[in-house]
């Protein structure tokens, strides 16, 4: 047990209690290191052995927990994110959220393998974490900014360079459940609401900087794995066109299949769906492909706006996910409304999959004449109606007239809003359905059922094995989503993305 | 068009355009030198941008920042004890044995990769790795090649 970590970790966890303003740096138990590998490992095992059965997401007894793996910041490929923990308000059960970008490789380089936030602050404050330091400081003067100035501010006045901040916008802090962290400018933890137990902690950001290093116990067995790795890597016949167009390939691939969500899942045909493929979008908003740390290949995109009403809008994105919910499902193919829906997600903080599915449903319920104009404050709730959604959003975020029955998450507001509308409400455990509709992707929906964080697409994506077996048939459907779901344990806690 | 840089041919060569970001050489950069994954000892940058600079785009997202082997080369320029020469190769070098850590050369650095380690107090810089690159090697995206002029896409 006392034996020293040869390599991969940093060996050092920082225990953060916001209630008594205290900091505690704890070594990184040998044995954890085996039995749980890292990431999302970690986070099982201390939210498991340290939760009690009683206690509230939105309590200070809740506890976050920010963990990377043994391989960030090491040079192997695709292993640029963080897992993040915590018990969700949104779903009741224990949820995990990844985020790539180039925040996780700092918190090692910064002298941590991860960080256990407990207790509530009494005004708000954010996290100086450098070089093996932690520091709680005041954040009176971050509350209420959006993500993107929240960032700046701090990077403007911590000392020196590098900083790298996550932070939650003001959907976190009014506590939205499926509000998102978002770091590096445009990458988001998104689902299971994290951010909200940030904010209830009173939590705004942790800026990190570091210029610590990251050992290897076996160098030149490493050194020769990952030549293999980079060697198979620059052969990939596929590299190219994920690098081009990022995730939104799948726009077209699922279309086809009859996945893609339209309209509240309602139907799977949309009129001028060709106007946010991914080479549409990739002509109309993308104007760079840039890499999350270490990785080679850099699928993700910024994007501008070059003219209309959207003039200057830039963000990180739109990702798939982002493209089907807040596109497809609410009806909308204009790229810049979906880009500009997106942005404003990305500053206020809200996960962009589940705030797209529950403008859809809203959308469904306004045209079934169980929302009328008088709940909507007026809002034409309708279908491809792109205006709302710039509406909408912030009215979730602040949670202001039916914003607020939105924000209790898709299954709650049906309940709220009555007239038997919860038979329309795609969701798991009041998590949201992703991007693939159930019905024509059957073990995407058994996946939806029966994982512990909801209809979380990523505890273990179906799509590619079930195109091999039909995407329509049941057949070995159990199978694969059982062995999907044990693989992205696996892979969550080396923090393997793909 | 690519910048070109000099030093024995072939030559390390930046196509900035072409950068994702990726920090891979700065990882390769520290792990060929130090044997550990280790950023900020890295003997190259890069610079980073993840949004727009005063509301406008920037003319490059993320670019690496390279030692150019100047000739003459400003940091041997300042250097009291003559520590820092230009190897037959044109490989600017340091000579640790006669280096007093001073840090003169590191503000007569024009692209700021001149650095001084804080563990043992003698300036380091780019060797081009003895003639095989990492950055480049390991370089991803065709950013940093370590190619003939002429043979550069």
């Amino acid at each position: 047990m006392s034996k020293e970590i040869a390599g991969g970790y940093i060996g050092l966890i920082g225990r953060i209690n916001l209630t008594h303003n205290r900091v505690e740096l704890m070594k990184v138990p040998h044995r954890l290191c085996h039995q749980y590998i890292g990431g999302r490992g970690f986070v099982a095992y201390y939210l498991y052995t340290e939760l009690k059965p009683w206690v509230k997401p939105l309590s200070p007894e809740n506890m976050v927990a920010i963990f990377t793996g043994p391989l960030n910041g090491t040079l192997t490929p695709y292993t640029p994110k963080y897992v993040v923990g915590t018990l969700s308000p949104l779903t009741n059960t224990i949820t995990r959220s990844l985020a790539g970008g180039l925040w996780a490789a700092e918190l090692k380089y910064a002298g941590f393998d991860g960080l256990l936030i407990e207790g509530a602050s009494k005004s708000p404050v954010y996290l100086e974490v450098q070089n093996g330091k932690i520091r709680i400081e005041k954040a009176e003067d971050l509350w209420g900014l959006p993500n993107d100035q929240t960032e700046s501010m701090l990077i403007s006045k911590l000392p020196g360079n590098g900083w790298r901040v996550l932070s939650i916008g003001p959907a976190g802090e009014n506590q939205v459940p499926y509000a998102c962290l978002t770091n590096d400018a445009g990458r988001a933890a998104g689902r299971g609401g994290v951010a909200a137990v940030l904010g209830n902690k009173n939590l705004k950001a942790i800026a990190v900087r570091g210029t610590g290093g990251i050992g290897v116990a076996k160098s030149q067995g490493f050194r020769r794995v990952l030549s293999e790795a980079y060697h198979c890597i620059k052969k990939d016949p596929l590299a190219p066109s994920r690098i081009a167009y990022g995730t939104t390939g799948t726009v077209e691939a699922t279309y086809k299949l009859g996945i893609l969500p339209v309209m509240n899942y309602s139907r799977a045909e949309l009129q001028g769906i060709e106007k946010i493929s991914a080479e549409s979008m990739r002509t109309n908003l993308f104007v760079h492909d840039y890499a999350c740390f270490g990785c080679p290949l850099a699928c993700s995109k910024i994007s501008y706006i070059r003219g209309g009403r959207y003039k200057g809008t830039w963000l990180h994105g739109p990702q798939f996910e982002t493209i089907g919910l807040l596109g497809a499902n609410c009806g909308i193919t204009d790229p810049e409304i979906i880009a500009r829906a997106n942005a404003l997600c990305n500053q206020l903080g809200l996960d962009t999959i589940s705030t797209g599915n529950i403008i859809g449903f809203a959308m469904e319920c306004y045209e079934r004449g169980f929302l009328t104009r008088a709940d909507t404050g007026g809002l034409e709730l309708v279908f491809g109606n792109g205006d709302v959604l710039m509406e909408l959003i912030p009215l979730i975020a602040y949670r202001n007239g039916l914003g607020d029955i939105l924000a209790l998450g898709t299954t709650e507001a049906a309940k709220r809003i009555g007239h038997g509308c919860e038979t329309f409400a795609m969701a798991s455990k009041n998590q949201s359905f992703a991007s693939f509709i159930p019905r024509s992707l059957v073990g995407m929906g058994l996946l939806y059922a029966t994982s512990p964080f909801g209809a979380n697409h990523s505890t273990g994506p179906t799509l590619s094995g079930e195109i091999k077996l039909g995407t329509t048939t049941s057949q070995g459907k159990p199978e694969l989503v059982k062995k999907n779901q044990d693989s992205y344990c696996l892979m969550d806690s080396m923090i393997f993305c793909l | 068009m690519p910048e070109l840089y000099r030093g024995s041919a072939p030559c390390l060569t930046v196509v900035p355009e072409r950068c994702t970001g990726c920090q891979i050489c700065l990882l390769a950069c520290s792990f060929e030198h130090e044997g550990i994954f280790r950023p900020s000892a890295a003997r190259l940058k890069v610079a980073i941008t993840r949004r727009l600079v005063d509301g406008t785009l920037p003319e490059v997202f993320d670019y690496p920042i390279i030692c150019k082997q100047c000739d003459p080369a400003p940091c041997a320029e300042v250097c009291s004890e003559d520590a820092i020469s230009t190897d037959e190769t044109g490989v600017v070098r340091v000579d640790q044995d006669r280096c007093i850590g001073c840090g003169l050369c590191v503000p007569a650095c024009p692209n700021g990769v001149m650095e001084i380690d804080p563990d043992s107090g003698r300036a380091y810089k780019c060797d081009l790795c003895g003639g095989k690159p990492q950055c480049a090697a390991l370089c991803p995206c065709g950013a940093l090649l370590f190619a003939f002029e002429e043979s550069i896409p």
